[in-house]
C-alpha cells in the first residue's frame, strides 16, 4: 500500500483570494520571494492551468520538489528512493488516492475543507497530479535530482 | 445528521434550512463526510465519546450572511462555533469546544479590505492567511512587512484573537497587540466596531486603538462574546538591513545578570527584534529541545571542559546599517565587564531581501510566512518518530534569569515524572517583552490509552506550574476549563466576571460555548459547584 500513501507534514495554504489572484492575475514583483508555488515546473498544458494553480497554492509549500519541505522530506523517508519524494514527480497516484488524502489527511497533514478546495478544484488538481509529467511542466532531470528518492 | 445536545431535530432542521437560505445551500455542511473535515486532527479525544465533534458547517460569504446565521441560530438556541480559518493546529484546529455545535467556518470571507502604506496597517477579513497577505504586498510593491507565526496557512484574524505570536520587531510580534480595530456580530447579530470605527466618517480606525470609554477589544480574545468580521493590523514598515548577533558567557551564575541586562537593551529600544536565550554546553542532539539545567557547579564544570559557552544569549537588530551597527557596539559595550565573554556577528542582511537570499535566512524574522515549521514533525530532528500531531503547553513564566532556571527545572522533571514526551523544548520565548513564554510540544498519537494518559499527565502539569504561579496563556480544548480553574484569585473571580459578560451580551448562550472555560449559563450549572 505504498502507494496509497501521499504525505507526512502538511499541504498547506491559505484561500480563494489568493488563489484567484495566483489564477489571474501577474506573478509577484519579485520573482522568487514567494514561498507558495513550485519553482521547477516548466509550461504546463493549457487545459492544466487551474489543476496546477490549485497545487501550488495548496501542496507545493509543504510538497515541492524540495527536500526541506516537510511532506517532500517524510516521502523521502518513506520510500528511501524507490519512489519519488515530490508529490509532482510521482506518476503512480490515480484521482481517488489524491481525493481521499485531500479530504482526510494523514499524519501531521490534516484534512482540507470545501471552503479551501472545492470539489471543482480537486478535480482540477487530481487531473494535474494524474497527467503525463511532461504536461504538467516537469522537467524530466528533475525527478531524478530535485527531491528525489535518497 | 447530528444534532446539537438540548436542540430538537426539528428545531436544527428548521434553523439549518433558514441557514442555507442566507448563505446558499452549498455553503452549508451537515454530511458526515464534511462535517468531519473540521475534526480536531491533533485531538488528545480523537475517536472517544468526549471528542469535540461538530454537528454541521456553515460557511458565509459576508458580514450579513454571518448576521443572518448568527440571528437563526439565536433564535432557536443553536451552539455556533466560528474559526477563522480553521488552522489553530495544536490548540483544537477547526472543532468545537461543546460537541455538538455548527461551527461557523468563515475562510470564505477573504478580503483584504486596506492596506494603507503611509498609516503602515491593514484591515483584513478573518478568511486572509498570512500567505494571502503577503502575497498580496508582493504584488503590490508594498514596503510593508507582516509579523508572521510558524504556519503560513493561519487567519491572521484568528491568529491573533486566540492571542499568537511571532518573530519580528517588538511592537509587531504579539499579534493581538498588534491590532487596531475590531468589527464583530454579536450574538444578537447586532453589529459592533471597537475603538474608532465606532465613529462614523472616522479615518483613524486603524490609528487609534481606543476610542472613548473602556477599551472592549479584549472582549474577542479567546473569546466567546461575538463573530469577528474585520480587524485592522499595523504593519512593519520594511527596515533597511537586519542584523542578528549573540553574546556569549561562561558561567552558570551569569544567567541572572544577561537576562536582567537584555531586558534594560530591549525596553530601551537599543535592539527591536526577537532575543533569545540558549546554552551551547547544554546543546545536544536535538536544538529543538533545551536540556535540564543542572547545578551550578556542575554547568560550571562543563563550561572548563569543554571550552563551550554557558549561555549564549542572541538579539536581532532592524533598522539602517550604521544605526544598528552602533546598537551592536554598545551592547558590547555592556558585556564587555563579564569576565571571557565573545561576541558574534551571525548574520547581516540588506533589505529589501533579494531571491538569492531565502536560502540563507530564517523566514519568520523577516516575516514571510511558509509552512517549513512542519517538517520537525517529518524527521527534521534527531530520531523522532513520526506522531499524528502535536499540542503544545504555553505557560507564562518570570522574565528573569531564576524564573529561567526554575522553570526548566520544574517543566522537564514534571515531564519526566509524569511520562509527557517532548519533541520542543525551550523556557524562554519572547513573542512578548514583557514576559518568557515557555513552550513544550508534546507528540499526539490517534490511539486511545496514549491520550488518555497524556491527559491525565498534562492536568498534573498544568497543576504543577499553578503551583509555582505559572499560567497558560492558550491551550487545547480538552485543558481549557483546567486551565482557567488555575487563575483562581479571590474565588475565581476572572471567570466568574467572565460569565457574567457572557450572560449580558449572550444570554441564550450560543456562541463558542466553553472556550477557554467560559461556559453559558445553562451549561455551567454544577460544572463548576
Amino acid at each position: 500500500m505504498k502507494a496509497a500513501y501521499i504525505a507526512l507534514g502538511a499541504l498547506a495554504l491559505a484561500g480563494a483570494y489568493a488563489l484567484q489572484a495566483q489564477t489571474q492575475t501577474a506573478p509577484a514583483k519579485t520573482p522568487g520571494m514567494m514561498t507558495q508555488g513550485d519553482p521547477t515546473l516548466g509550461k504546463t498544458s493549457p487545459q492544466l492551468a487551474e489543476g496546477r494553480a490549485v497545487y501550488e497554492h495548496w501542496c507545493a509549500p509543504c510538497h515541492a520538489p524540495d527536500p526541506k519541505l516537510a511532506g517532500t522530506s517524510a516521502l523521502r523517508v518513506k520510500y528511501e528512493g524507490e519512489l519519488p519524494a515530490a508529490l509532482v514527480h510521482r506518476d503512480d497516484m490515480d484521482k481517488d488516492t489524491i481525493a481521499y488524502f485531500v479530504r482526510n489527511g494523514v499524519a501531521w497533514m490534516a484534512p482540507f475543507r470545501k471552503t479551501e478546495i472545492s470539489d471543482a478544484q480537486l478535480d482540477q488538481l487530481t487531473d494535474f497530479l494524474t497527467a503525463p509529467l511532461a504536461q504538467r511542466g516537469v522537467n524530466p532531470d528533475d525527478v531524478k535530482t530535485k527531491g528525489a528518492g535518497k | 445528521m447530528r444534532t446539537p445536545p438540548g436542540v430538537s431535530a426539528a428545531t436544527f432542521a428548521d434553523g439549518i434550512a433558514e441557514m442555507k437560505s442566507a448563505v446558499g445551500e452549498e455553503w452549508v455542511f451537515t454530511s458526515d463526510p464534511d462535517v468531519d473535515t473540521y475534526r480536531d486532527f491533533y485531538s488528545v479525544l480523537w475517536g472517544e465519546e468526549d471528542e469535540r465533534i461538530a454537528s454541521a458547517a456553515v460557511a458565509p460569504k459576508n458580514v450579513e450572511e454571518v448576521q443572518a446565521v448568527v440571528r437563526a441560530a439565536n433564535a432557536r438556541g443553536i451552539p455556533l462555533y466560528p474559526v477563522s480559518t480553521g488552522r489553530n493546529l495544536g490548540y483544537g484546529g477547526s472543532a468545537p469546544v461543546y460537541s455538538g455545535s455548527v461551527v461557523l467556518d468563515l475562510k470564505r470571507m477573504d478580503r483584504i479590505i486596506e492596506v494603507n502604506e503611509g498609516n503602515a496597517s491593514c484591515l483584513v477579513e478573518p478568511g486572509v492567511s498570512y500567505f494571502d497577505m503577503y502575497r498580496h504586498l508582493q504584488e503590490t510593491g508594498s514596503k510593508l512587512w507582516i509579523d508572521v507565526p510558524d504556519p503560513g496557512w493561519g487567519s491572521m484574524v484568528g491568529n491573533a484573537l486566540d492571542s499568537g505570536g511571532g518573530y519580528t520587531a517588538a511592537p509587531y510580534r504579539g499579534h493581538f497587540e498588534a491590532q487596531c480595530g475590531i468589527e464583530a456580530v454579536m450574538a444578537d447579530g447586532e453589529l459592533f466596531r471597537t475603538g474608532m470605527g465606532a465613529l462614523p466618517g472616522s479615518e483613524t480606525w486603524q490609528q487609534y486603538k481606543m476610542g472613548i470609554g473602556p477599551c472592549l477589544d479584549g472582549l474577542f480574545r479567546q473569546s466567546t462574546l461575538g463573530v469577528v468580521t474585520k480587524m485592522g493590523f499595523w504593519l512593519f514598515p520594511q527596515p533597511e538591513a537586519y542584523m542578528s548577533c549573540s553574546v556569549e558567557l561562561q558561567r552558570f551564575e551569569d544567567i541572572e545578570p544577561l537576562v536582567d541586562l537584555f531586558n534594560e537593551l530591549e525596553y530601551g529600544n537599543i535592539f527591536n527584534g526577537m532575543p533569545s536565550i540558549g546554552s551551547p554546553v547544554l546543546a545536544s542532539g536535538n536544538p529543538l529541545i533545551f536540556a535540564e539545567i543542572p547545578e551550578p557547579e556542575e554547568m560550571n564544570r562543563r563550561v572548563r571542559e569543554t571550552g563551550l559557552a554557558a549561555w549564549r544569549g542572541s538579539m536581532v537588530f532592524y533598522g539602517p546599517e550604521k544605526v544598528i551597527r552602533a546598537q551592536w557596539d554598545y551592547v558590547q559595550e555592556r558585556f564587555a565587564h563579564f569576565e571571557g565573554v565573545k561576541f558574534k556577528e551571525n548574520q547581516f542582511v540588506k533589505l529589501p531581501l533579494r531571491p538569492e537570499d531565502m536560502e540563507k535566512i530564517q523566514k519568520n524574522r523577516f516575516g514571510i510566512p511558509s509552512m517549513e515549521i512542519f517538517s520537525v514533525g517529518s524527521r527534521g530532528f534527531g530520531d523522532f518518530n513520526p506522531s499524528d500531531g502535536h499540542i503544545w503547553f504555553s505557560a507564562i513564566i518570570p522574565r528573569s534569569g531564576k524564573g529561567f532556571v526554575k522553570a526548566n527545572r520544574v517543566m522537564r522533571q514534571a515531564c519526566a515524572e509524569h511520562d509527557v514526551p517532548l519533541f520542543m523544548f525551550s523556557p524562554a520565548v519572547t513573542c512578548w517583552t514583557r514576559s518568557f513564554v515557555l513552550f513544550a510540544a508534546v507528540p499526539v498519537y490517534k490511539d486511545k490509552e496514549k491520550n488518555r494518559r497524556l491527559r491525565e499527565s498534562v492536568l498534573k502539569v498544568i497543576q504543577i506550574c499553578a503551583e509555582h504561579g505559572w499560567g497558560e496563556y492558550r491551550c487545547p480544548p480538552a485543558f481549557q476549563d483546567a486551565v482557567m480553574d488555575a487563575y483562581s484569585f479571590n474565588n475565581n473571580m476572572l471567570r466568574r466576571v467572565n460569565e457574567k459578560i457572557k450572560d449580558a451580551l449572550d444570554p441564550n448562550g450560543i456562541l463558542s460555548a466553553g472556550r477557554y472555560g467560559v461556559w453559558p449559563k445553562h451549561l455551567r450549572d454544577g460544572r463548576h459547584a
